[in-house]
C-alpha cells in the first residue's frame, strides 16, 4: 500500500474533511494520530476505523487548547504513541459563510485563532520534529477554493485560509533543504450524499433540488466533490509519488473556481444599470 | 492636465463604442495629441480625430494593418513626421471570435493570435524603437482582459492570447526598464463594444441581466473607464508602475457571484 509503514498525524481530524481524509490515510496504510478537542465519539470512530486494517495503529490524542505549547505537546504525544511523525494533515476548522456587514470581532478573532494561528503552530512544531528527526516529511495543509477567489459571504473562511496558503508556500521554500513538502489541498463544493458543504455544511436551503441545481450549474464537472476525492489528493501528496511536489496549491473543486459560469444572481433586486439602454452614449455624459 | 505635449499612437481606435475611443479621448482630455488608428472603417477613424479636435487637441487619423509590420512602420513614420515624437502607445487593437472548443476553426486562431499577438508585437516593438532612438523614454499599455486571468465558456483562444500578453507586458517591463520605458496592461472587463455584441453571454435581455449580476458594481463598463486606467500609467502617477496589470472590470473577475 501507498503508505505502508508511514505514521499521519491529522490535526482538525473531527471535521468533515478531516474526517474523511483521515479514512483515506488508513485504507492506503498509514498508521494515524487523531487530533482533537474534546470530540471523543468522533476521535474514537476514526480510532476503531483505522485499528481495522490487519496491522493498523491508531490513536486519538486529546489536546486542551490550540496554542504553541499545545502543539508542542500534540507532537511530542504523538511521537510517543506512533514512534515517528511522516505525515501531517491540518484541516481547518469549519466555517459558515456569513455576510461581512454581520462579522463581529468575535468572528474574526475565532477565524485567525483556528485557521491561521492553530493550523500554523501544529505545523511548526511537526516540521520542528521532521527536521530533528531528518524525516523527509509531509505537510499538507486543507484549505478551500475561497481562498483566492471572492464568493457570496466567505470573507472569514477565505481570507484565513489565503493566510494559510502563503504560510504553506514559504514554509515549503524554508523546509526545502530538510527534504519536506508542504502542500495545499483547496476544495470546492464537497458533499456526503445529504447534506453539502463549502467550508462548513451549508445550512441553507442547500438539500433542495433547485439550490443543489444552482451549484453544481456552476461546477464544469456537474456536481459536487465526494469527501474521497479530496482526500485522494491528499493520499497522492502524502505517498512517494509526489515527492517532487512542494508549495503546490490544487483546487479540488471540478473546475468550481476557473469559470464564472453560474446560474442564478447573487444580488437580488439590483437593477439593470442605466447603460443597459442599446441607445445609451457614454460620451454624452461628461468625462 | 497630465499629459500636456505628449504625443500618444491609440490602436483599434475607430469604433463608436469601444475602448479605443474612450482611451483616446481620455489622453486628449489630459492634453496629449492623439493618432488614432484602425484597420479600416476610415470614415469613423476620420470622425473620431475630429472629435478630439474638438476637445482642443491636435489629432491624426491613420489606418493601418497592425498585422503588417510595414504599415506599422508607416504608421509610426508618419506619426513622428506629423507630431515630432511618439511618447505613448496604447497597444488596443484586438479581435474576438466565439465557438466551442470542439468547433474552434484554425482560421479563427490565426485571425485572434494574428491581430491580439502578433499585432500587438509590431506596434509595440516599433514604437519601442522610435522612443529609444528619442532618447526620452516612454508608456507603453496593452489592452488585455479580464479573460486573461478569467476563463470564459466558448473563449479558449481568446483566452489564451491576453494570458500571452500578460507574458509579453513583463517581459518587456524588464528589457525595456533601461531606456526608462514602462509597459504596462489593463484588463477591462465587459465594454458594451461592438466587438461583444455576438457574444453568446449577451444573446437575450435575460443573459444580459446574468451577466450584470455577476458584477460587484452592478455594470458594464464604459470605454471612459478604461481611459482613465490608461492615462493613469502614462502619466507621471505612473513613474514607478511597469510590468503592472489593472484590472478595470468592476469586481467582475474577483467573484464567482
Amino acid at each position: 500500500m501507498e503508505l505502508s509503514c508511514k505514521c499521519a498525524l491529522v490535526y482538525g481530524a473531527t471535521t468533515f474533511l478531516g474526517d474523511g481524509v483521515t479514512r483515506s490515510l488508513a485504507r492506503a496504510g498509514a498508521n494515524i494520530a487523531v487530533a482533537h478537542e474534546g470530540q471523543e465519539a468522533r476521535a474514537k470512530s476514526l480510532v476503531t476505523y483505522a485499528s481495522q486494517r490487519a496491522d493498523g495503529q491508531a490513536v486519538a490524542i486529546e489536546m486542551s487548547g490550540n496554542g504553541p505549547e499545545q502543539a508542542g505537546c500534540l507532537i511530542s504525544d504523538c511521537v510517543g504513541a506512533l514512534g515517528q511523525i511522516d505525515i501531517v494533515i491540518l484541516a481547518p476548522s469549519e466555517i459558515t459563510p456569513l455576510s461581512f456587514l454581520e462579522q463581529t470581532e468575535e468572528h474574526w478573532r475565532r477565524a485567525l485563532e483556528t485557521n491561521v494561528a492553530a493550523l500554523l503552530y501544529v505545523s511548526q512544531a511537526a516540521a520542528r520534529h521532521m527536521v530533528a528527526q531528518g524525516c523527509a516529511g509531509r505537510i499538507i495543509f486543507l484549505s478551500s477554493v475561497a481562498s483566492e477567489m471572492a464568493f457570496h459571504e466567505t470573507a472569514l473562511l477565505g481570507t484565513s485560509l489565503a493566510a494559510i496558503n502563503t504560510v504553506a508556500k514559504v514554509a515549503a521554500h524554508e523546509l526545502g533543504k530538510h527534504r519536506i513538502t508542504v502542500n495545499v489541498v483547496a476544495p470546492g463544493w464537497v458533499s456526503d450524499g445529504t447534506e453539502m458543504y463549502f467550508g462548513a455544511k451549508i445550512e441553507s436551503d442547500m438539500d433542495t433540488g433547485a439550490a443543489r441545481e444552482y451549484v453544481t450549474g456552476g461546477i464544469p464537472l456537474g456536481r459536487t466533490a465526494t469527501v474521497d476525492e479530496i482526500a485522494a489528493v491528499c493520499v497522492f501528496l502524502a505517498s512517494d509519488a509526489a515527492s517532487y511536489v512542494t508549495g503546490a496549491y490544487i483546487p479540488v473543486d471540478g473546475g468550481y473556481a476557473i469559470t464564472k459560469q453560474a446560474g442564478g444572481t447573487p444580488y437580488p433586486g439590483r437593477d439593470p444599470w442605466p447603460n443597459m439602454d442599446a441607445n445609451y452614449d457614454p460620451f454624452t455624459a461628461e468625462f | 492636465m497630465r499629459l500636456e505635449g505628449k504625443v500618444a499612437l491609440v490602436t483599434g481606435a475607430a469604433g463608436d463604442r469601444g475602448i479605443g475611443r474612450g482611451i483616446a479621448r481620455a489622453l486628449a482630455k489630459e492634453g496629449a495629441r492623439v493618432v488614432v488608428n484602425d484597420v479600416a472603417k476610415v470614415d469613423k477613424l476620420e470622425q473620431r480625430a475630429e472629435e478630439l479636435r474638438a476637445l482642443g487637441v491636435d489629432a491624426l487619423a491613420v489606418a493601418a494593418d497592425v498585422t503588417d509590420r510595414v504599415a506599422v512602420n508607416a504608421m509610426i513614420a508618419r506619426t513622428v513626421d506629423e507630431f515630432g515624437c511618439l511618447d505613448i502607445l496604447a497597444s488596443n487593437a484586438g479581435v474576438v471570435t466565439w465557438a466551442n472548443f470542439l468547433d474552434i476553426t484554425p482560421q479563427s486562431v490565426d485571425f485572434m493570435l494574428g491581430v491580439n499577438v502578433c499585432g500587438t508585437v509590431n506596434v509595440v516593438q516599433e514604437a519601442s524603437r522610435q522612443m529609444i532612438a528619442q532618447g526620452t523614454g516612454g508608456r507603453i499599455v496593452i489592452t488585455s482582459s479580464v479573460h486573461a486571468q478569467m476563463p470564459f465558456e466558448s473563449m479558449a483562444v481568446y483566452g489564451a492570447t491576453k494570458h500571452a500578453l500578460q507574458t509579453f507586458t513583463n517581459c518587456l517591463a524588464i528589457e525595456l526598464a533601461a531606456h526608462k520605458i514602462t509597459v504596462n496592461h489593463i484588463g477591462p472587463g465587459w465594454v458594451r463594444s461592438a466587438i461583444n455584441d455576438p457574444s453568446p453571454a449577451l444573446a437575450t435581455d435575460d443573459d444580459l441581466l446574468e451577466t450584470i449580476n455577476m458584477i460587484p458594481l452592478g455594470r458594464p463598463s464604459t470605454p471612459r473607464d478604461q481611459g482613465r486606467g490608461v492615462v493613469y500609467f502614462a502619466s507621471s502617477d505612473g513613474d514607478y508602475v511597469t510590468g503592472s496589470y489593472l484590472r478595470i472590470d468592476g469586481g467582475f473577475a474577483v467573484s464567482k457571484y
